[in-house]
């Protein structure tokens, strides 16, 4: 199993630092819960961590791969600026995923399990509500069985249910030996799953 | 030593295997988003459909020369296609859906499986616009054949040229509508004063024509290698953010 390094990582953004010199573990089975207001750079740290955008200094590295960034199969994210294809049905847009990535999916199952009902797994992602298209998001995030899950206000617009099913996936990734870096700044949050934080503050 | 060499290429090929699998994972999405929308198609077919009846109506009853007429269709083709080409990666930055594509596949498989697209699209619209632009501006001494070879590398080139400008486009904040025009003109010029040239000999038949347009279709053929190697060269510049 892999171990994330995050090292000296900073990035600015139009002349403001939104972080520096920020370094990071984490070891199989653990989360870190990156909290801050709107604007403190959280998305912008996933999104580096994701390989999605490149920071100004710093590395990001899987110990055991010994990349330079981690590789695309080893990470699942899901943010608000990723959004499913709006024309396909959610089963096709995770079959889309697999079928990229090389992978087997039983994508009815995986969206079973995040709580979208048969009739809305056939139904194009357009007549979604935004939780259902949050429910999508995520289990796109699953497709691979990532050893790093990367989420970014997972439970934005999601229903109790849908906040009871983040917990469980969540939990048993990380029983199963996974990682979870976790942004939000929703407080009820931050307490309830615990473990370590990173606070991402106002300069 | 042997095996080492078996190895590295089995690898190789499962390489270019995968690679092969995501350009046609992506062309098929393309393919099956566009049968549900008809955003693309809508736009180009009915933009060269519609100009064809204007200019065929507007000029009834006048003599119009090889040249003019030449001219007429890849005015018509260019303008078309600058009109629904881009759509295949605007589309994908302003849905918010292309963060999937860079997760996922590898940056030129997913240029590989757009320029199909885009290929598959121009392809349609020449073999809609340019029959119904011969039907109501018909050519006297039209070298059919000749017409086909220039149409099918000529395609090749602005579907290439066209895709490539619109990855360019397509992170733009602001004003991408303004911004592809703009700069698909300068890459595109070229390629439309040959075709233009080439077309005339498909068109008037005269036989120093002929040969000079078969040169053009080389030309042609060049000028879609050379776009198409450059935009698999510079893609994951363009594509990364």
């Amino acid at each position: 199993m892999s171990r994330l390094h995050i090292e000296d990582l900073s990035m600015s953004y139009r002349g403001r630092t939104l972080f520096s010199g920020l370094s990071l573990t984490l070891d199989p089975g653990q989360r870190v819960v990156v909290s801050g207001s709107n604007g403190t750079g959280k998305s912008t740290f996933l999104r580096i961590v994701a390989g999605l955008t490149r920071p100004d200094a710093g590395k990001v590295s899987f110990a055991s791969v010994g990349a330079a960034s981690p590789p695309r199969e080893h990470l699942g994210y899901a943010g608000p600026d990723v959004n499913p294809y709006e024309e396909l049905t959610a089963v096709e847009n995770l079959e889309f995923i697999a079928r990229l990535r090389g992978l087997p999916i039983d994508a009815a199952a995986l969206l079973d399990r995040m709580g979208l009902t048969a009739r809305a797994r056939q139904t194009p992602v357009k007549s979604y509500s935004s939780g259902m298209r949050q429910r999508v998001r995520l289990a796109s995030s699953l497709v691979a069985d990532p050893a790093l899950l990367l989420w970014d206000e997972p439970t934005a617009m999601l229903d109790e249910q849908g906040r009871r099913v983040v917990d469980e996936i969540l939990t048993a990734h990380l029983e199963a030996g996974g990682m979870a870096l976790i942004a939000t700044n929703d407080s009820n949050e931050i307490g309830r799953w615990g473990g370590r934080r990173v606070h991402f503050g106002d300069r | 030593m042997k095996s080492d060499a078996g190895a590295a290429g089995a690898s190789t090929s499962a390489t270019v295997s995968r690679w092969l699998d995501c350009a046609a994972v992506v062309f098929t999405k393309e393919l099956r988003v566009e049968l549900r929308t008809r955003y693309a198609l809508s736009a180009v077919a009915l933009f060269a459909v519609i100009t064809v009846i204007m200019v065929s109506a507007v000029l009834v009853g006048a003599s119009v020369r090889a040249d003019v007429k030449a001219a007429l269709v890849w005015i018509i083709l260019l303008f078309a296609a600058l009109s629904g080409l881009s759509r295949v990666f605007v589309r994908e930055e302003e849905a918010g859906t292309a963060a999937i594509l860079r997760l996922t596949a590898p940056p030129s498989s997913v240029f590989a499986g757009k320029l199909l697209f885009n290929l598959a699209l121009i392809g349609v619209v020449e073999l809609v616009s340019v029959p119904l632009f011969l039907l109501l501006m018909p050519v006297e001494k039209l070298q059919l054949g000749l017409l086909m070879v220039i149409l099918t590398a000529g395609g090749a080139g602005l579907a290439s040229a066209a895709t490539f400008t619109a990855a360019l486009i397509a992170h733009a904040a602001s004003g991408k509508s303004a911004l592809y025009p703009i700069i698909s003109f300068p890459v595109l010029m070229p390629l439309a004063l040959i075709a233009v040239q080439a077309t005339v000999g498909a068109f008037d038949a005269i036989p120093i024509h002929i040969l000079r347009a078969w040169n053009d279709v080389g030309v042609l053929g060049a000028y879609a290698i050379v776009m198409t190697t450059a935009s698999f060269l510079l893609f994951e510049y363009v594509w990364h953010e």
